[in-house]
C-alpha cells in the first residue's frame, strides 16, 4: 500500500504563535481520511501546506511520493491533485462553465471532455441553470460547489477539501457525498476536513484530530467501532476535557421570571420596524 | 434621540479606527501620527492665513475680487470634498447602516449618527477652516456688518453635507446590486476627472481670450460700454507705448487712466474699484488696470454660473454684503441663506425617508429583485463565453487558458475598462488642447518622438493594470497556483492578455496624434512597430511590480487595500523607470533623424527597419528575462497569495 500523503515534524508559526505544531500525518492510498479539530486548530494551515500554498516554518511533506516545495516535482503534483481551499479559489468575473474550462485547460484536457465533464459536474451539482450569472454573484453554498466541480473535473488521485460541505444543501450535500464515497471506491483518496461528526463518521475510514497545532489522534474508524465508540465522543472526550470551562449560561432560566425582560426592546420606534 | 445609541455609535467607530490603527506597522503608525498632526495644524493654519495673508491683489482690485475668491473657495471646498466622497464610496461597503438595523435603535437615531459622522473628512478639516479665515477676514474689512456671512457660511457647509449625503445614499441603494455597483463607481470616476478638467479647459479658454487684450471678450459681447473699454484700452495702449524707456507725462496718464477707470465703472457690473484705490497707487499702474477689466470681465461670467448653481449662492450672497446698494444688500444675502438651507432642508429629508424605508425593510439590502432574469435552457455563448476556450496565436493551451480568463475579467470588470480609458481621456483633455494649438510649430522631423511620446503615455493606462496583474484575480489567483502550470506559461498567458488593449489603445493614441500633427508615412509605420517594443517593455515592469509589489484591490474598485510604504515606494520607483526602459526605442528615429541631416535623404526607411530589428532584439531579450521572472514569482508566490487575498479594512 503507497502513502499518499506523509508529513514529519510539520510547523508553521505566525509571529509568536505555532498554528501547527510538528504534525506527523500518514495517509494511505485509498483512504477517506477525515481532518477534525475545534475552530482555530490549524486544519487549514496544514491543508494550506499541503497543497503548497503556504511554506511550512520547518518539516518535511510528501505528497504521492513527491515534495511541493520542489519547483520541478510540484507540478507533477499539481496535475494529480484537486484541491478545495479555505477561501475558495474562483475568479470573480467569470461564469461557471467559463471557471471550469479554464481549469480544463490547465489540466490540459481535450476540448470535449472538458465539455462533457463540466456539463455533468453542473449537473451533479445543480448548477446547470445559473451560466448568466458570475461567481461574483454566487451564494456561499453555491460557490462551494462549484469550487467543488473544479477540484473534482480532472479527476484527481487526491482531493484536498476544506470543510466541502459548509453551507451547502442537503440534497447536494447528498449527492456529494455518494459521489466522493465512489471516488474513494475507485482507488483515489481524499482528504478532508469538517466539523459535522455524522458526516466523517458515516463517509472517513480513518481520522485524526487535531487540537491547538498538535494531532492528538490518529486512527482508523474500525478501531473506534471495535471500541464500542462513537467519533463524536472520541472527539468531545479529547479536545472538549478543558478545565473550569463555562457550559451553561446562568441568566438563561430567568427569562419568564421577569416579563420586563422580554419586553426589553421596545424602543421607541422599533414598532415601525413592521412593515 | 436616544443618547446613549448615539454614544455606543461614537464609540464603535472609535473603536474601529483604534483597531485598525493597532494593526498596521510601526512605521505607518508613526507616519498616521504624522499625518493627524499635519493635518491639525494645517487646518490651524489655514484657518490663521484664511485670515491673514497678505493678498496685495484685494488692495486695488475691484470689489467683484470677492466674487472671484468665493467662487472659487466655494469650487476648492466642493472638489476636495467630492473627492472624499468618491474615494469614500470606492472604499467602504456602502451603507454601513446594515450593520446594526437589526439592532433596537430608532431610525432617527441611525440617520442622525451616519449623518454627523460624514462630516469628518479631509476636505472639512483643511479647507473649511481657510472658508471661515477669509470670512473672520471680511467681517475685519468691512465691519460687522458682514458678521451675517457666517450664517451664509454655515448653511453652505449644510447644503454641500446634506446634499451629497443625500447623493451617497442614492448611490448607496442603487449599488446594492454588485455588477452595478461596480458599474457605478467607474462611471462616477470618469465624470468626475472630467468635470475636474473644466475649470482648467475654461482657464484655458479663458486665458486665451485675454491673451489678446480683451479683443475676442468684445466680440463675443455686445456690450456697447465694453466696445467703448476696448477701444480706449487699445489707444492707452498705443500712447503707452511711445514711452517704452522713459516714464510718461504724468498729469496726462492720470487724466487718460481716470477715463478708463470712469468707463470701467460704467461696465453693467456696476462695481467700481474700491473708494481706497481711486486716489491712491492702483490707478497709476496700466498692468493693475488692465487686471482690473479682466477681473470685472471674468466677473461677469462667474456671477451668471453662481446664479445658476447653488453651490455658488455663497459667493452672490457675499457679494451683495459688499457691493450691493440698498436694500439688496439684505434681500440677496438673505435669499441665499434661505435657499441654501431650503435645498439642505429637503435633501435631508428625502435621504430621512430613505433611511426609515430601508429601517422598515421595504427596500431590502441584497435585493436581487432588479438582476436581468435568468432564462434556463437558452445558453447560447456570447463571444465572450468563447474567449474561455480560445486558442490565441503563438501561445501554447495553458497559456492561451491564462489569457482567455483574464481577458474576460478585464472585459467584464468595468473598473479595468476605465483604468484602460483614463489616459486616453487625458490625451484628449489636456495633450489635446495643447498639441493641437501648437501643431504647426512642431518640425515635421521631430513629430515622430511626440508619437512615441503618446504611446508611452497610452501605456500609463496599461501599467495601471499590468503592474498589478494578480490584484484583480483575488481569490483566483490561488488557482493559479494550484494549476500544473509552468509560472512561465502564466506570465506569458497575462501578459497577452493585455496586448489587444495596448494595441488598440495606443493605435487610436497614435491615430489621433496623426490626424493632427501628421508625420510621413514611413516614421508613421515606424511608430507602430515600436508600439509592440513599448508594450512588451511595459510587460517586463508590469511583472515585476506584480511579484514584488503585489496589491490587494476590493472588487468593484481601484483602490488597494493593503497598501503600505514599502509597497508604495517600489510602485513609485518603477514607473519612474518604465521612462529610462523605453529609452532605447529613441535610437530608430534618432538615428534617422541623423542620418537625413547629415547624409542626406536616403529613401531608405531607416526608422522602420532598425524598429523591425529593436523589436525583435526586444522579444529574445522579453523571452529570457520573463524566465528569470518566473524563477522570482515561484519562490515569491505564497507572499503574493496572502497579499491579493487580503480583506482590506
Ligand atoms: N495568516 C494568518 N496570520 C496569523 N494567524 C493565522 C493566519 N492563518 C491562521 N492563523 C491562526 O492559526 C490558527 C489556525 O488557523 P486555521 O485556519 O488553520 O484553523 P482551522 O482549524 O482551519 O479553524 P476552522 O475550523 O475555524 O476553520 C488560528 O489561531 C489562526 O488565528
Ligand atoms: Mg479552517
Amino acid at each position: 500500500m503507497t502513502i499518499a500523503i506523509e508529513t514529519h515534524g510539520l510547523t508553521r508559526q505566525f509571529g509568536d504563535q505555532t498554528a501547527v505544531d510538528h504534525v506527523d500525518l500518514q495517509v494511505n492510498t485509498g483512504t477517506f481520511y477525515g481532518f477534525l479539530g475545534p475552530n482555530g486548530a490549524g486544519k487549514s494551515t496544514t491543508i494550506k501546506m499541503l497543497t503548497g500554498l503556504l511554506a511550512p516554518t520547518s518539516g518535511a511533506v510528501g505528497i504521492l511520493g513527491l515534495n511541493p516545495f520542489d519547483t520541478d516535482q510540484a507540478i507533477e503534483i499539481k496535475r494529480r491533485i484537486g484541491v478545495v481551499p479555505e477561501n475558495l479559489s474562483l475568479f470573480d468575473n467569470l461564469t461557471a462553465r467559463e471557471y471550469l474550462t479554464f481549469v480544463g485547460r490547465m489540466f490540459l484536457l481535450e476540448k470535449t471532455v472538458i465539455q462533457q465533464r463540466s456539463d455533468e459536474l453542473l449537473a451533479l451539482m445543480q448548477l446547470e441553470n445559473e451560466h448568466k450569472k458570475l461567481t461574483l454573484e454566487y451564494s456561499h453554498g453555491m460557490k462551494k460547489k462549484l469550487a467543488l466541480a473544479a477540484a473534482m473535473l480532472p479527476n484527481p488521485d487526491l482531493l484536498f477539501l476544506d470543510e466541502p460541505f459548509e453551507g451547502v444543501d442537503a440534497v447536494a450535500s447528498k449527492v456529494i457525498r455518494n459521489t466522493l464515497a465512489e471516488f474513494v471506491s475507485r482507488g483515489s483518496t481524499v482528504f478532508l476536513t469538517s466539523h459535522v461528526m455524522e458526516v466523517v463518521e458515516r463517509l472517513c475510514t480513518h481520522v485524526g484530530i487535531i487540537s491547538a497545532g498538535k494531532l492528538v489522534q490518529q486512527t482508523s474508524l474500525e478501531i473506534l467501532k471495535q471500541n464500542n465508540q462513537s467519533l463524536e465522543s472520541c472527539f468531545l472526550e479529547i479536545v472538549g476535557k478543558r478545565e473550569g470551562a463555562v457550559e451553561t449560561l446562568s441568566w438563561l432560566d430567568h427569562k419568564k421570571s421577569s416579563p420586563e425582560d422580554a419586553n426589553d426592546d421596545s424602543q421607541p420606534g422599533l414598532e415601525s420596524s413592521q412593515p | 434621540m436616544n443618547l446613549t445609541h448615539l454614544r455606543t455609535i461614537t464609540w464603535l467607530r472609535w473603536r474601529i479606527i483604534a483597531n485598525q490603527f493597532r494593526k498596521i506597522g510601526r512605521g505607518h503608525q508613526i507616519l498616521s501620527i504624522f499625518l493627524v498632526v499635519v493635518g491639525f495644524l494645517a487646518a490651524i493654519t489655514m484657518g490663521v492665513s484664511g485670515f491673514a495673508m497678505p493678498l496685495p491683489i484685494l488692495e486695488k482690485a475691484p470689489l467683484s475680487i470677492y466674487l472671484l475668491i468665493w467662487a472659487g473657495l466655494s469650487m476648492v471646498y466642493f472638489t476636495a470634498w467630492a473627492i472624499g466622497v468618491l474615494t469614500d464610496l470606492q472604499q467602504k461597503e456602502p451603507l454601513t447602516l446594515d450593520k446594526f438595523l437589526h439592532l433596537p435603535i430608532s431610525p432617527t437615531n441611525a440617520f442622525i449618527n451616519n449623518f454627523l459622522s460624514s462630516f469628518l473628512s479631509f476636505s472639512t478639516v483643511l479647507i473649511f477652516p481657510a472658508l471661515l479665515g477669509f470670512a473672520g477676514r471680511m467681517v475685519a474689512m468691512f465691519g460687522m456688518r458682514m458678521a451675517p456671512i457666517f450664517l451664509l457660511l454655515f448653511a453652505f457647509f449644510l447644503m454641500i453635507m446634506a446634499l451629497t449625503y443625500q447623493f451617497r445614499g442614492w448611490l448607496g441603494a442603487l449599488m446594492l446590486n454588485k455588477r452595478r455597483r461596480r458599474a457605478i463607481l467607474s462611471f462616477a470616476t470618469i465624470m468626475f476627472v472630467i468635470v475636474v478638467q473644466i475649470p482648467n479647459m475654461i482657464n484655458m479658454a479663458y486665458q486665451s481670450s485675454t491673451s489678446t487684450n480683451l479683443e475676442e471678450l468684445a466680440e463675443t459681447d455686445s456690450s456697447p460700454v465694453l466696445e467703448e473699454l476696448r477701444a480706449s484700452q487699445e489707444e492707452f495702449d498705443k500712447w503707452l507705448n511711445q514711452f517704452s524707456n522713459g516714464k510718461p507725462p504724468s498729469d496726462e496718464l492720470d487724466r487718460r487712466l481716470e477715463e478708463l477707470t470712469r468707463l470701467t465703472d460704467r461696465l453693467p457690473v456696476n462695481l467700481t474699484a474700491t473708494e481706497l484705490d481711486l486716489d491712491s497707487a492702483s490707478p497709476t499702474d496700466p498692468r493693475q488696470q488692465r487686471l482690473n477689466s479682466q477681473i470685472i470681465q471674468l466677473a461677469e461670467y462667474v456671477r451668471l454660473a453662481c446664479c445658476i448653481i447653488p453651490f455658488g449662492w455663497l459667493a452672490i450672497g457675499i457679494e451683495y454684503m459688499v457691493v450691493g446698494q440698498g436694500i439688496h444688500t439684505v434681500l440677496i444675502p438673505s435669499l441665499c441663506f434661505v435657499g441654501m438651507l431650503g435645498i439642505s432642508f429637503f435633501s435631508l429629508r428625502r435621504a430621512y425617508k430613505s433611511t426609515l424605508r430601508l429601517y422598515r425593510g421595504e427596500v431590502a439590502f441584497n435585493d436581487n429583485s432588479t438582476k436581468a432574469k435568468q432564462t434556463p435552457g437558452s445558453s447560447r455563448p456570447t463571444w465572450i463565453n468563447r474567449l474561455s476556450e480560445k486558442k490565441f496565436p503563438l501561445l501554447n493551451e495553458q497559456q492561451s487558458a491564462v489569457t482567455g480568463m483574464t481577458l474576460i475579467s478585464l472585459l467584464r470588470a468595468p473598473e479595468a475598462k476605465m483604468v484602460l480609458l483614463s489616459p486616453l481621456l487625458v490625451i484628449l483633455l489636456i495633450g489635446g488642447s495643447f498639441a493641437f494649438r501648437n501643431a504647426e510649430n512642431i518640425p515635421v522631423s521631430l513629430r515622430v518622438f511626440g508619437g512615441l511620446g503618446a504611446i508611452s503615455f497610452t501605456m500609463l493606462g496599461i501599467m495601471n493594470l499590468t503592474n498589478n496583474q494578480f490584484g484583480y484575480d483575488r481569490q483566483g489567483f490561488r488557482c493559479l497556483l494550484l494549476s500544473p502550470v509552468k509560472r512561465v506559461d502564466i506570465l506569458i498567458g497575462k501578459n497577452a492578455a493585455y496586448a489587444p488593449f495596448a494595441f488598440a489603445i495606443g493605435a487610436i493614441g497614435l491615430g489621433l496624434m496623426q490626424c493632427f500633427i501628421p508625420m510621413p508615412i514611413d516614421n508613421f509605420l515606424a511608430t507602430l512597430v515600436q508600439l509592440g517594443t513599448i508594450f512588451l517593455i511595459t510587460c517586463l515592469m508590469g511583472n515585476l511590480m506584480s511579484i514584488k509589489a503585489p496589491l490587494a484591490i476590493s472588487s468593484g474598485t481601484m483602490r488597494p487595500t493593503n497598501i503600505n510604504l514599502s509597497v508604495a515606494t517600489i510602485h513609485i520607483l518603477l514607473t519612474l523607470l518604465l521612462p529610462i526602459c523605453l529609452l532605447p526605442t529613441l535610437i530608430p528615429p534618432g538615428i534617422d533623424l541623423l542620418v537625413n541631416r547629415f547624409i542626406g535623404s536616403t529613401y531608405v526607411p531607416i526608422d522602420l527597419l532598425l524598429s523591425l530589428a529593436l523589436l525583435i532584439v526586444t522579444l529574445v531579450v522579453y523571452r529570457f528575462i520573463v524566465a528569470r521572472q518566473a524563477g522570482l514569482l515561484r519562490d515569491r508566490e505564497s507572499i503574493i497569495l496572502e497579499a491579493v487575498t487580503h480583506i482590506g479594512s
